[in-house]
């Protein structure tokens, strides 16, 4: 079902909305590899991790991993139910603004 | 629709401003254009598809053990086996799907259920009559058929992810 568009200055700086917009479409996703979708650095992508879950849009679970050989845990970040419910009224809202030139480029883009 | 004086003033300076308008769309090709990253590092590794293959091929050709408890201990195996390749998965990509929402990964799940009833119930059907080249012939197209769905559902997930909210 369509939201209700809703915009929102918490995730409308760029880097937290893309943060969202990848997270919307998994369950969870470890940090390395937001890193390297968002191709963020690691200070950019912990502020912007820190901020949303500030939020109270994100939720961060750190867990012990063979993959690496120190003693560091895997973070891995999800969107809380309320960072969900915010991005995809927020996303309504942006494409509402952008209008119909957006889904012309859109449209042109999948065909 | 509510709204606070900030993003009032932030709304009505994106809708008489035309740069406000060229920020929205920005912001969303560089969401599609993350999101197109995100589907390439979404899919399964290479291994992935052969093993669910194999996978499938044992559990048709466990057909072929006869009709004691003994029959379901390669289902259990590959119960097993299956939570394996998850957390394969999850380590290779380091994501954790959602269950398919749209509309073609939910088609491929349903195909594939469809796939693996049908064919577990023609290997049932020729283990009772007594053929077991037959039933290895089923075991060999279900390994080629659980490959094939495994790179039908990375596709299809790619495609849906690329039209989600």
């Amino acid at each position: 079902m369509p939201s209700d568009p809703l915009f929102d200055l918490t995730i409308h700086a760029p880097n937290r909305l893309r943060l969202c917009a990848a997270l919307r479409v998994v369950d969870r996703m470890e940090f390395s590899a937001l890193r390297e979708v968002l191709e963020l650095s690691d200070a950019s992508l912990s502020k912007t991790i820190g901020a949303l879950a500030d939020a109270g849009y994100v939720r961060t679970t750190k867990s012990s991993s063979r993959a690496r050989d120190d003693a560091r845990r895997t973070t891995s970040v999800a969107l809380t139910a309320a960072g969900r419910r915010a991005f995809d009224r927020h996303m309504a809202a942006l494409r509402e603004l952008a209008g119909d030139s957006w889904r012309t480029a859109t449209s042109e883009n999948r065909a | 629709m509510l709204l606070s004086q900030e993003e009032s003033v932030w709304l009505s300076r994106m809708e008489s401003n035309h740069d406000g308008l060229d920020e929205a769309e920005r912001s969303l090709q560089q969401i599609a254009a993350d999101r197109d990253r995100l589907a390439g590092r979404m899919a399964a590794p290479r291994w992935y598809g052969p093993l669910v293959g194999l996978l499938l091929a044992a559990l048709l050709a466990s057909t072929l053990i006869g009709d004691g408890w003994q029959r379901y201990l390669p289902a259990l195996l590959g119960l097993g086996v299956a939570f394996g390749l998850d957390a394969g998965y999850r380590r290779a990509t380091g994501m954790v799907r959602r269950a398919p929402s749209g509309g073609s990964a939910l088609l491929v799940q349903v195909l594939q259920t469809a796939v693996v009833v049908a064919l577990y119930c023609v290997a049932a059907l020729f283990a009772g009559m007594h053929q077991p080249l037959l039933v290895v012939a089923v075991a060999l197209v279900g390994f080629g058929a659980g490959w094939a769905v495994s790179r039908l559902t990375d596709r299809a997930l790619a495609h849906d992810l690329r039209r989600a909210v």
